[in-house]
């Protein structure tokens, strides 16, 4: 710290009053050094005063503008893709017309019994059948992912329904 | 007027026009910032729109160990830097401690100007404008914004001791080349 030093810490209350009162003698005993201080606490209250600059009058409105913009929607996307959906939905009914031909084939000889919809009877007699339980997974399982990926698609759809509607409001 | 705090926690919530009245707070203050280290108006005023919208993003993880008026500036601070870098604007090194008489272009501050200038206001606004960036950030946070020391090292990612020797030295420098008109307010005070 150089000795002008103390003379700022003097304008900025820095000082004790033990050195306060030391310097403000020395200060009195000098006129160069009276007419320098005058100089810093002109300068002081001038810088006080100092007024912030300001913007256009439309700083703030800009601002506001911008922000539904931070939040821009990401494109809504289905996680599975077309292809991959006619993929599996085809898979799907190749399987299940497989699962239907061999259940009429292996319940083809096997009586009936008293029903008005033998079809149906053998069909669910086939799919209650434990020896059956892998083939009924592997069906049960095909039929849920179908599902979900339709959801998937489904969902898609809403949501970018929603989001037209919420840009067409603002 | 609603604390800063309230008004955070209404944004926080997603209420926007809290956020409207925190810009119109402070939207001076961060521009003067801005425009201490870019010179251009329209680079400043960009700078200051960057800074509130950064503010919004990142609000929620405003940890409230500074002021908000702190955190506020030091952001608008470093974007104004980044900024100035990015488009290669004359800035000079921000780290260097030569840079106490830090005053661009002297010839333009002798006292005769100054004195043109009969408002001393506008002469100091003028001058400072000149100052270096970091040195013009300075004296604005301390004067305009009443920042301490410690508030404006944490602002500008300088030491204490750089600040506290940045703003002696910067003021003596100004009282020498402004001695005239200082000499003058002086005597019509008297």
């Amino acid at each position: 710290m150089s000795k002008k030093d103390k003379f700022w810490d003097l304008i900025d209350g820095a000082l004790s009053e033990e050195k306060r009162q030391a310097l403000e003698q020395e200060i009195q005993a000098d006129a160069l050094l009276q007419k320098e201080q005058e100089q810093r606490e002109v300068l002081h209250k001038g810088l006080q005063k100092m007024e912030a600059e300001q913007p256009s009058m439309r700083f703030a409105l800009n601002i506001m503008e911008k922000l539904p913009q931070l939040y821009r929607r990401i494109t809504v996307q289905p996680l599975i893709s077309k292809r991959t959906l006619q993929v599996l939905v085809g898979t799907f009914a190749i399987f299940l017309v497989g699962y239907i031909g061999i259940a009429i084939q292996v319940l083809k000889n096997k009586p009936v019994g008293n029903t008005s919809y033998p079809l149906v009877s053998q069909l669910t007699a086939f799919i209650n059948d434990t020896n059956n339980q892998t083939l009924n997974l592997i069906l049960g399982l095909t039929a849920g992912f179908v599902l979900l990926f339709f959801l998937d698609r489904i969902l898609k759809n809403y949501f970018q329904k929603d989001q037209k509607l919420s840009s067409s409001k603002s | 007027m609603e604390d800063d705090n309230l008004l955070i926690d209404l944004v926080v919530k997603g209420d926007q026009s809290a956020f409207h009245k925190l810009v119109l707070r402070y939207q001076n203050f961060v521009f003067s910032i801005t425009q201490r280290v870019l010179s251009s108006r329209e680079e400043a005023e960009e700078a200051a729109q960057d800074t509130f919208l950064k503010v919004y993003k990142t609000l929620g993880s405003f940890e409230r160990k500074s002021k908000f008026s702190t955190w506020l500036y030091a952001i608008a601070y470093r974007t104004a830097i980044d900024t100035a870098r990015k488009k290669k604007l004359p800035i000079d090194s921000i780290d260097s401690d030569d840079n106490y008489l830090q005053i661009k272009d002297k010839g333009n501050l002798n006292p005769d100007a100054a004195l043109e200038h009969s408002d001393l206001q506008v002469t100091l606004q003028t001058v400072i404008q000149r100052l270096k960036p970091v040195d013009g950030t300075i004296i604005t946070l301390f004067y305009l914004h009443e920042k301490s020391v410690k508030e404006i090292a944490d602002i500008t990612s300088l030491s204490i001791s750089n600040i506290k020797t940045k703003l002696y030295r910067l003021r003596e420098t100004l009282r020498s080349e402004l001695s005239v008109l200082l000499n003058k307010e002086a005597e019509d005070l008297l």
